[in-house]
């Protein structure tokens, strides 16, 4: 049976969006399937997830988690021969560097391009051939503040000892000499070869070797970290009766109708954002919270207590992982029992990365866009569908 | 014929809280005025479900009926099921619950205006505050103040304002200027001309 209601994305700043045709929601079409969120919460009602936790926890998805490092260590490592070679001219990785965009220095290097966002004397100083970004220049004073330096490693034009390599590396050692924080992944499918202990036999293919800098800093596994929270004031899901997100015409009631619903969409968010507060839900959504309404008149309507369980994981997820994920929890409860079933709600937050200079499809972002490329999604209980909230504007192209 | 106070109709209004007493209170006599045109009306304070099933008798003595609810469920009940001409919600005094779009937009719906009255404000400072923030609440809430009418609800003659500084003080709360002059004049012909048609009209299928 169709899931129900594709629900069509607005222009307004959160707002639910696009169930794909396939069937899986996703608010990221194919570009975006290359990108990487810090973080993923998938909260669900406690009774839920000890009903299925065994089965989640090996999920196909959970079983093989995807791995990162954090490297510590000065941009040129990535031209030495054995990082070259096997990462930038032959693999797939993705590198983030830690630090404030458009305040500190940022390097990212995803799909070959490496990109680097840098103040205005450090630009001079490094002799690279760059433009000024488009966002967090000013008129005035502030004119020529930030350069965005974009080049591509992948091309014949950067070989070891090549004139633009060593322009590049001269920068670095003059310039880019500070060891820095890195996020590394490594996209490549051959990517368990390269980290398999010397004892395995060798493969048709020799496996190249990994870089010295990778040994050093060991591979991290993303593990879901487990909690629940009991006491919790919980909403029904449901909209209000008769209203609706579209349609129903150009009357009065119509509009008043589609109002309502956008209300309680937006009211769905905000208990959403309540509940995943960073250490543990709000005080407000407690069930035995009574504060003076002089201070807040926050309510959670038709609620009923419940407990809820989080699990969170963080560290550098790719998006494609994010989806498959999704798509075992949704298998998981539609293998609920009929009773079961009817309650089950599940919601994910996925977190995106303020600080990327360039967002996943390669357009710029600037700082004041604070969210990166994050989205939640909800799966509304009884035969629902899927509601997602993305968040559209800001300070990207 | 333009009147001396600006006002062509004026209401005189009878406030009734609590229990509601088994003989309804009479309206006042009113003197016939050549210019003005007098009409009576009640407002009647909610504070329990009891009293409902006697608004039918309590309009039918009155020209406007006009309910004052003092908690949430109560105006969501005024709001969406019970007959009236107005809500008018006491204003000069801190509102223990937040307005919702929701409940509002309900009774925009089936006619109903909200009114807001300014007359507490003219004396006491924190009246006047309390007015500014509970309007300004009320003309977000009703997305650009429709439905919203204004009014004094005058003691004396002192608390009383001519029209053109009514207006003027309703876009100082936040109104445009066409919805203030509609929140003093068009609307409230509009809630006169409804209260009317409610008791004298019939609606028949034919």
């Amino acid at each position: 049976m169709l899931r129900d209601a594709r629900k069509t994305s607005g222009k307004e700043e959160a707002t639910p969006q696009h169930l794909q045709p396939s069937g899986t929601p996703s608010p990221i079409d194919n570009d975006w399937l290359f990108n990487y969120n810090p973080q993923v919460d998938l909260i669900l009602p406690t009774g839920i997830h000890d009903i299925i936790s065994q089965s989640l926890l090996s999920c196909p998805s959970l079983v093989a988690p995807p791995s990162y490092h954090r490297l510590v260590m000065p941009l040129s490592t990535i031209l030495e021969p054995s990082f070259f070679n096997t990462f930038i001219k032959s693999g797939n990785i993705l590198l983030l560097s830690h630090g404030r965009l458009d305040v500190e220095n940022s390097f990212c290097l995803s799909d070959g391009v490496l990109r680097m966002s840098l103040d205005t004397e450090t630009y001079e100083r490094a002799g690279l051939q760059g433009k000024p970004s488009k966002f967090g220049n000013g008129p005035g004073l502030m004119k020529r503040r930030r350069f965005l330096v974009e080049l591509n490693l992948r091309s014949t034009s950067y070989l070891t000892g090549s004139k633009s390599f060593n322009r590049l590396k001269r920068a670095c050692d003059t310039v880019f000499q500070k060891p820095q924080v890195f996020l590394f992944a490594d996209l490549s499918p051959s990517n368990c070869a390269a980290l398999d202990p010397p004892a395995t036999p060798p493969s048709a293919v020799a496996a190249p070797a990994t870089p010295e800098i990778l040994n050093q800093f060991p591979a991290r596994t993303i593990t879901p970290q487990i909690d629940s929270f009991s006491d919790v004031l919980v909403p029904s899901f449901k909209a209000p009766p008769n209203s609706r997100p579209h349609g129903g015409g150009k009357s009065e009631e119509a509009n008043y109708h589609r109002e309502v619903w956008r209300d309680w969409a937006m009211e769905i968010y905000e208990y959403l954002s309540l509940l995943l507060l960073p250490s543990r839900p709000a005080d407000r959504i407690k069930a035995a919270d009574s504060v003076d309404t002089y201070l807040s008149t926050y309510a959670v309507d038709d609620a009923h207590t419940d407990s809820i369980t989080r699990i969170r994981l963080s560290g550098l997820v790719p998006a494609r992982w994010v989806n498959e994920f999704w798509g075992n929890l949704e298998g998981l409860l539609e293998g609920l029992p009929e009773d079961k079933a009817k309650m089950a709600w599940a919601g994910m937050v996925v977190h995106g990365f303020d600080d990327v200079p360039v967002g996943p499809t390669g357009k710029e972002r600037g700082s004041l866009e604070r969210c990166g490329s994050a989205y939640t999604m909800l799966k509304l209980p009884e035969e629902g569908a899927v509601m997602v909230w993305d968040l559209a504007g800001g300070q990207s192209e | 014929t333009k009147s001396p106070v600006g006002y062509t109709t004026v209401a005189f209004t009878t406030i009734i809280s609590g229990k509601l007493p088994s003989q309804l209170p009479p309206p006042p006599v009113l003197p016939t005025h050549n210019s003005l045109k007098l009409l009576t009306r009640c407002t009647l304070v909610l504070t329990d479900h009891s009293q409902n099933h006697r608004l039918t008798a309590l309009s039918d003595l009155y020209s406007i009926l006009a309910l004052r609810p003092t908690s949430e469920k109560l105006l969501l009940q005024a709001c969406s099921s019970l007959e009236c001409d107005l809500i008018s919600l006491d204003f000069s005094t801190r509102l223990p619950f937040p307005l919702k779009h929701k409940t509002v937009g309900a009774a925009l719906l089936r006619g109903i205006s909200i009114e807001i009255c300014y007359s507490a404000s003219i004396t006491d400072v924190t009246a006047r505050r309390n007015l500014i923030q509970n309007a300004a609440e009320l003309i977000r809430v009703t997305r650009g103040g429709r439905g919203v009418i204004l009014s004094s609800e005058a003691r004396q003659v002192l608390a009383l304002r001519a029209p053109e500084d009514v207006i003027n003080l309703a876009v100082l709360w936040g109104l445009s200027s066409e919805k203030a002059r509609d929140a003093v004049s068009g609307r409230c012909r509009v809630v006169v001309r409804q209260a009317e048609m409610r008791r004298k009209a019939y609606k028949g299928v034919v």
